[in-house]
């Protein structure tokens, strides 16, 4: 049996938001740790629109959009195929030591990037419950 | 994901402003100390901070692509500051000069404070940045439970 068609899509793709956000978080933490380290650039990781792109793009085989109102469905780009872009994060700098790191948008990227972590999580864990519910309520 | 490399930046970030803190405690206490064993009175000191790769030893594809762009802060130094020291006419004063005056440190009090101000919030900075991390990690293992 393919296991596609237990597992989903979405956990794939939940999966693959897991990793992008714990990749993130390690630059945002490495931003942190450099906040008074002179001549040093900040970063971040941008996949939020590749993401989206790759989700509007969708429109599965078995569900065919025939209205504009219509929502697709299924996710027909290969999300493994999605590659976060670095980018060196702000672009002017107001401090005399060359340093580009803004504390404030560092901590607010933080405490996002963690909540949008925690909610991928959930996510993956309610798809998996409702996995374990088909299996053990259907005979009842 | 190894969430321990995030936990070794944020280690770092703190241990290196703990050692500026050090610093920062030791030219206030010597604010006005007048001899050392280098001879002269006591010189303001202060670190570097320098940015340094981090090894992680789980590299897989996604890694490679936030490589090199990751990095923790090491004291690299603590050099003294040359800048000259302030004189005080004191005539009374052991280690006065022959027209009478005093070479005390190159310290202000107001620049340590603010120093310290500065290590403290990036030191409470990098704290959080730990619990987050923590927060992360305490989460994904959730996924299994249940």
């Amino acid at each position: 049996m393919d296991s596609r068609a237990l597992f989903t899509d979405t956990i794939a793709m939940l999966e693959r938001v897991l990793d992008f956000r714990s990749q993130k978080h390690k630059l945002i933490v490495s931003n942190i740790a450099n906040l008074d380290t002179p001549r040093y650039q900040a970063f971040d990781l941008v996949f939020e629109d590749q993401l989206k792109e790759a989700l509007n793009e969708a429109g599965s085989a078995d569900v065919k959009i025939s209205d504009k109102g219509h929502f697709p469905i299924g996710i027909q780009q290969d999300i493994h195929l999605i590659r976060p872009r670095i980018v060196s994060s702000p672009s002017i700098n107001l401090s005399n030591d060359l340093n580009t790191v803004d504390i404030e948008k560092e901590m607010g990227k933080l405490v996002e990037n963690n909540l949008m972590y925690n909610v991928a999580v959930q996510i993956i864990g309610k798809k998996f419950e409702g996995i374990k519910n088909a299996i053990k309520e259907g005979g009842r | 994901m190894d969430f321990l490399t995030a936990l070794k930046i944020s280690s770092s970030g703190l241990s290196a402003q703990r050692i500026r803190m050090n610093v920062i405690s030791a030219n206030l206490t010597n604010i006005d100390t007048t001899r050392t064993p280098e001879g002269g009175p006591y010189r303001r000191k202060d670190v570097i901070f320098a940015a340094t790769q981090v090894n992680s030893p789980f590299q897989n594809i996604l890694e490679s692509q936030i490589k090199g762009r990751v990095y923790q802060v090491n004291v690299e130094g603590i050099y003294y500051d040359n800048s000259p020291s302030r004189l005080k006419y004191d005539p009374g004063h052991p280690d006065a000069n022959d027209e009478g005056y005093v070479a005390l440190p190159n310290i202000t009090v107001i620049e340590e404070m603010i120093n310290m101000l500065s290590a403290t919030r990036s030191y409470e900075a990098n704290v959080t940045a730990i619990n987050a991390t923590k927060n992360m990690a305490l989460k994904a293992l959730e996924i299994g439970r249940g």
